[in-house]
């Protein structure tokens, strides 16, 4: 799956390097943390990197007398976590370019982003998925092969893609010359019928194997004994400043919510064009932010301000409510 | 009267089906076995970089602009004239490394040449041939820096060029620990192999046990590691920082560099 130079245009190079960087800095941040906590975790990781080297190096044997390498990076996931495995895998792509040639130098980012950032997350992903329901060797089994896949079709859809963005004036590709209808087949072919075993049963028998012998030193155990009680808190008070930053969008529609007509827009929209007399000689009340908008201001700041207003307003009722609750 | 039945024990099928087993298990371990002992001895062996006084950071980058700009040309011209200058670069390299580089040229080459050719056959002759020589331009200027180049350089690049701490050193570790990794696992290769004599394996538990014991034995080295980090003054935040200065060496470097760049904005687009 290592995509050698010259078979992705320069600016797919770039925007997979994009891609890649600020989940790589998640990634050390993240590490970061956990070195805090730990402080051997830089050796392990820099061991685990050597150990998903050896893994690549490793034939296994396939049917039909042939033999094919396995990656390794759901098991590194299952290992060690899947941000450290992500810079364990990064590191290895680094060695096997800079080093060995295997795999292009800017193609890194693309290499990087499928096999150290796909294969290991959504292996992980689909790992706890099924440890929900307590089947964890099926899920490393199915978080293996879906992992690989998934790393193999993004790969074919990188080298896909290639005629279409970067070809001369005669319609020539510059790069990859293989359409997407080409590269997807046989990336995915490939990888569902040899590879993606491989990849799975290699995972499972290791992971098996540490779960028999030694399953403290299995991520999710180690994470269990040092894991923190997750701060919801935190997580609704971004999720609020997403909101506040998003809300703006409901400007995007013109026509009124259902239901929220006055009399006016119902008039317009009734065939027989008569209100109720209950809603043209109903209640009216004037808000201040009337529509949400705020007189002197833009749509979308007002939109913003009204939703800063009602957000500081229940804190304050909330922060009210459990000052009585506790006193209680 | 002699009994030409042949013995029982003869007659059994399950014996040959057993060998075959045997056989087939064998040499999957041998053949790893090889590869392992083959990479073993790639890490021992010094490598051949001659006494390069160039700056670590100004080859990289150099590398960097050579394969981008060669990367950006749809001129013959421009990449006849890159592949005259990484020749004349080769010409300085002793005839064990310019042996060395050109084993390692035609090794990645067929790797990454290996897809393409079918596009021949599609009928793109003209393109593809364009490919394969500019594929073949970007792999020469590769295997000349790794020939320039030994991983400690590439190390000393990477601090120049301000990527990361914790990357660093986890590279650093991991070079170093791959050769003690890999010499445990060729141990228990040989452990398994001599316990298969005789009698089959099931493969896929040797090598669930056999990559388990090799991740909890590198948990291990982990605290051997850290002690020794401790040992040697580490701290989390690095003090000590690489400058990216020039030195006398760089400046041919640097006039190759205007050269390419000059040749490409002349005739390369």
């Amino acid at each position: 799956m290592h995509i050698p130079d010259n078979y992705l245009s320069p600016q797919t190079c770039i925007a997979m390097f994009t891609a890649a960087t600020p989940v790589i800095a998640l990634s050390i941040k993240k590490v970061e943390l956990q070195i805090k906590e730990k402080k051997e975790t830089i050796p392990m990781i820099g061991i685990s990197a050597s150990l998903a080297f050896i893994i690549m190096l490793f034939n296994v044997p396939v049917p039909g007398g042939t033999s094919a390498h396995a990656v390794g990076a759901t098991l590194l996931a299952l290992l060690i976590g899947p941000y450290a495995a992500c810079i364990a895998l990064t590191i290895v792509l680094l060695m096997q370019a800079f080093l060995f040639g295997d795999g292009g130098i800017l193609a890194l980012g693309a290499n990087i982003f499928n096999m150290a950032i796909i294969m290991p997350f959504v292996g992980y992903f689909c790992f706890k998925i099924f440890d929900k329901f307590k089947y964890k060797k099926t899920g490393a089994f199915v978080g293996a092969f879906i992992g690989i896949n998934v790393a193999a079709l993004l790969a074919g859809i990188e080298l896909g893609i290639q005629p279409i963005i970067a070809h001369t004036a005669h319609n020539q590709p510059m790069y990859s010359p293989y359409g997407l209808m080409i590269t997807i087949p046989a990336m995915l072919f490939a990888h569902l019928v040899v590879a993606g075993w491989i990849e799975a049963g290699f995972t499972l028998a290791v992971y098996r194997f540490i779960l028999k012998v030694a399953p403290g030193e299995l991520y999710q155990n180690v994470k269990k004994t040092s894991q923190k009680s997750y701060n919801v808190g935190n997580f609704f008070k971004k999720l609020l400043i997403a909101m506040i930053i998003l809300c703006p969008l409901g400007l995007l529609t013109k026509s009124t919510a259902f239901g929220e007509w006055d009399a006016q827009e119902l008039k317009n929209m009734l065939p027989n064009h008569l209100v109720p007399s209950g809603i043209s000689h109903g209640f009216s009340f004037n808000a201040i932010f009337s529509d949400y908008a705020v007189s002197g201001l833009s749509d979308v700041s007002g939109y913003m301000l009204s939703a800063i207003t009602a957000v500081i307003i229940l804190y304050l009722v909330s922060k009210i409510m459990r000052k009585h609750y506790h006193a209680k | 009267m002699p009994n030409d039945d042949l013995p029982n024990w003869l007659k059994k099928t399950n014996h040959l089906e057993l060998n075959n087993q045997v056989v087939k298990n064998s040499r999957i371990i041998q053949i790893n076995l090889n590869i392992i002992s083959f990479f073993i001895k790639h890490f021992q062996n010094e490598p051949l970089i001659n006494n390069n006084k160039q700056s670590a950071w100004l080859k990289l980058i150099s590398m960097l602009i050579i394969l981008i700009l060669v990367l950006c040309s749809n001129s013959n011209r421009f990449i006849w004239s890159v592949f005259i200058i990484i020749l004349l670069q080769t010409c300085q390299l002793s005839v064990k490394q310019i042996e060395r580089l050109g084993h390692n040229f035609i090794k990645m080459f067929l790797c990454s040449v290996i897809f393409v050719i079918p596009n021949i056959i599609i009928g793109n002759v003209s393109a593809t041939l364009f490919f394969i020589f500019r594929l073949a331009i970007v792999i020469l200027n590769v295997a000349y820096f790794l020939q320039i180049n030994s991983w400690q350089q590439i190390i000393i690049g990477l601090k120049q060029l301000h990527c990361p701490n914790l990357i660093i050193l986890v590279l650093d570790i991991s070079l170093k620990y791959i050769h003690t990794l890999a010499i445990f696992l060729q141990e228990n290769l040989w452990a398994v192999r001599l316990r298969m004599v005789g009698k089959p394996l099931n493969n896929q538990r040797i090598i669930g046990k056999v990559f388990g014991q090799l991740y909890l034995n590198s948990k291990k080295y982990t605290s051997e590691v850290f002690n020794a980090m401790l040992l040697r003054g580490y701290k989390i935040s690095s003090v000590h920082k690489s400058s990216m200065n020039l030195k006398k060496a760089d400046y041919s470097l640097i006039a190759t560099n205007l050269i390419v760049i000059i040749l490409f904005i002349t005739i390369g687009i």
